[in-house]
C-alpha cells in the first residue's frame, strides 16, 4: 500500500509540476497567476490538512459535495499529489528558468512551436538541472505517505498501528517500522544520486 | 454557522499552541544544529561517520513515525512522555537534523583563506570559529533557518495526531461534535496555516536574494 501510493503520488506530482511549471513561465498573465496562486497555497499549507479537507470537508459542498465522497486512499494520494506537486512547481520553475534563454532563441529560429520548444529543448535540460531537488521532493513525498493512515488507510505506518493495537509491543514496531522506512529512503537517495552521474553534462 | 462561530475560540487557542510547539521546536532545533553542525565542519574523518551516521538517521525517519515512537514506544521503555513533550521532542530532533545540514553547510561555504589569515593571527580553533567563521557564516544560515520556521509550523500538525490540541486537532474535536462544520471549520484551518506560513517563506525568499 504504501509503494502504490508512493508510486502513483510520485507520478501525480510530477505531472502537476509539470504542468504548473510551463503555465509559470508562460507568456498569458492569467495563467502565470493561477498557477502562482496554486503553488504558493499548496506549498505553504500542511499536507496532512490538506489531506483532511479532501477527505471529510469536500463531501460538504453544497450541491455537488455528495458526488466528491472520495475513498480514504484517493484523497490521501491527492493530498500529498497537491502538496508536492506544488514543491515540483517550484523546483522545475527555477530549473526552466536556468536554462539559457540562447536555448530558447534557438529553437524558436528553428522553427519549434513553444510546445516543442518545451519539450524537446527546455524541459530535457531542466530536468537535469532540478533533479537532486525532485530526489530530494521523492523522499519527502515517500516520508510523507504515513499521514495516509491518520484517515484510516493500512499502509506500512497503519498495519503496525494496527499489530500494536492488538498485540501491545508498540515500541519494537515502530523501531522497525522505521528503520524499514530508514532503508527505503536510503536507497532512494543512492538511486537519484546514480541517476544524477548518469545524467550529467559533458 | 451557529456552530461555526462556537468553534472561532477553541480555533484560536489551537492556533496558539501550534505557535508554543513551533517555537519550542525550532529554539531546540537551533541548539541542536548549532552543535552537531559545527561538531560536524570541525570533526575528522572517523569522527564525523558516526555524525554523519545520526543526521542521516533523523531525516531519513518519517516525522511521524518518530513522534509514534516518542509517546506510545518510550513508555514501554519506562519513560512516561506527555504528548506536548513527545511532539516537540519528535519536531526539535528531525528539525534539528536539518538544522544541522544548514550549520554545517554554511560553515565549510566560507573560504577557508579567512580560517588561514585568522590563524596566521594567531588565533586558536575556538576563536577562529567563534570570531571569524560563524559570524559570517551566519548571514547565510539566515534564510534557510527561516524556511526551517516554516517547515515545523506544517510539520506540527502532526501532532494532532497524537492528541495534542493544535490547530488541527482543535478543528477535528469541532468537527467531531457536529459533522456539518467541516467545510467552514477545515476551510478555515487550510487558510489559517497559509496566513502564518505564507509571509515566513516570502520572508525567507526575500532574504536569501538580499544576502546572497
Amino acid at each position: 500500500m504504501t509503494l502504490e501510493i508512493a508510486f502513483f503520488g510520485v507520478i501525480g506530482a510530477l505531472v502537476v509540476g509539470t504542468i504548473g511549471a510551463a503555465m509559470r513561465i508562460s507568456p498569458a498573465a492569467p495563467a502565470r497567476a493561477a498557477a502562482t496562486a496554486f503553488t504558493e497555497f499548496f506549498r505553504n499549507t500542511p499536507p496532512l490538512v490538506q489531506i483532511y479537507f479532501l477527505a471529510f470537508a469536500l463531501p460538504k459542498l453544497p450541491g455537488i459535495g455528495p458526488h466528491l465522497i472520495l475513498p480514504a486512499v484517493v484523497a490521501a494520494t491527492l493530498g500529498l499529489v497537491l502538496h508536492q506537486g506544488a514543491i515540483n512547481v517550484e523546483i522545475l520553475r527555477a530549473g526552466l528558468q536556468a536554462v539559457p534563454e540562447g536555448q530558447r532563441e534557438a529553437a524558436a529560429a528553428l522553427g519549434l512551436s513553444r510546445l516543442d520548444q518545451l519539450r524537446y529543448v527546455l524541459v530535457p535540460q531542466a530536468v537535469r538541472i532540478s533533479l537532486p531537488a525532485l530526489g530530494n521532493n521523492v523522499i519527502s513525498l515517500f516520508k510523507n505517505t504515513t499521514l495516509v493512515s491518520s484517515i484510516g488507510v493500512l499502509d506500512l505506518f497503519g498495519e503496525a498501528n494496527d499489530v500494536i493495537a492488538q498485540i501491545l509491543v508498540s515500541a519494537e514496531l515502530f523501531l522497525t517500522v522505521g528503520v524499514v522506512y530508514l532503508i527505503c529512503v536510503t536507497l532512494l537517495g543512492t538511486l537519484f544520486r546514480a541517476l544524477e552521474k548518469r545524467l550529467a553534462f559533458g | 454557522m451557529h456552530s461555526y462561530l462556537v468553534a472561532i475560540p477553541s480555533l484560536v487557542r489551537g492556533l496558539g499552541t501550534t505557535f508554543e510547539l513551533a517555537i519550542a521546536a525550532m529554539a531546540c532545533a537551533v541548539a541542536l544544529g548549532f552543535v552537531l553542525g559545527t561538531l560536524r565542519s570541525m570533526a575528522p574523518r572517523a569522527l564525523d561517520l558516526p555524525l554523519l551516521g545520526i543526521v542521516e538517521f533523523f531525516r531519513g525517519i518519517p516525522l511521524l513515525v518518530l513522534m509514534y515512537f516518542l509517546f506510545f514506544g518510550l513508555p514501554q521503555l519506562g519513560l512516561r512522555t506527555s504528548n506536548n513533550a513527545a511532539a516537540i521532542a519528535a519536531l526539535a530532533v528531525y528539525a534539528g537534523a536539518l538544522a544541522s545540514e544548514i550549520v554545517r553547510g554554511a560553515i565549510v561555504s566560507i573560504p577557508l583563506g579567512q580560517t588561514e589569515a585568522a590563524a596566521a593571527l594567531g588565533l586558536g580553533r575556538f576563536a577562529i570559529l567563534r570570531l571569524v567563521v560563524i559570524p559570517q557564516a551566519l548571514r547565510r544560515m539566515l534564510p534557510p533557518f527561516v524556511a526551517l520556521f516554516a517547515l515545523i509550523v506544517e510539520s506540527s500538525s502532526l501532532a494532532a495526531l497524537i492528541d495534542v490540541t493544535d490547530l488541527l486537532q482543535a478543528a477535528r474535536q469541532n468537527v467531531e461534535r457536529d459533522p456539518d462544520v467541516a467545510l467552514p471549520i477545515y476551510l478555515t484551518v487550510l487558510v489559517a496555516y497559509f496566513v502564518v506560513n505564507y509571509p515566513i517563506s516570502l520572508a525567507s525568499q526575500r532574504l536569501e536574494k538580499r544576502l546572497t
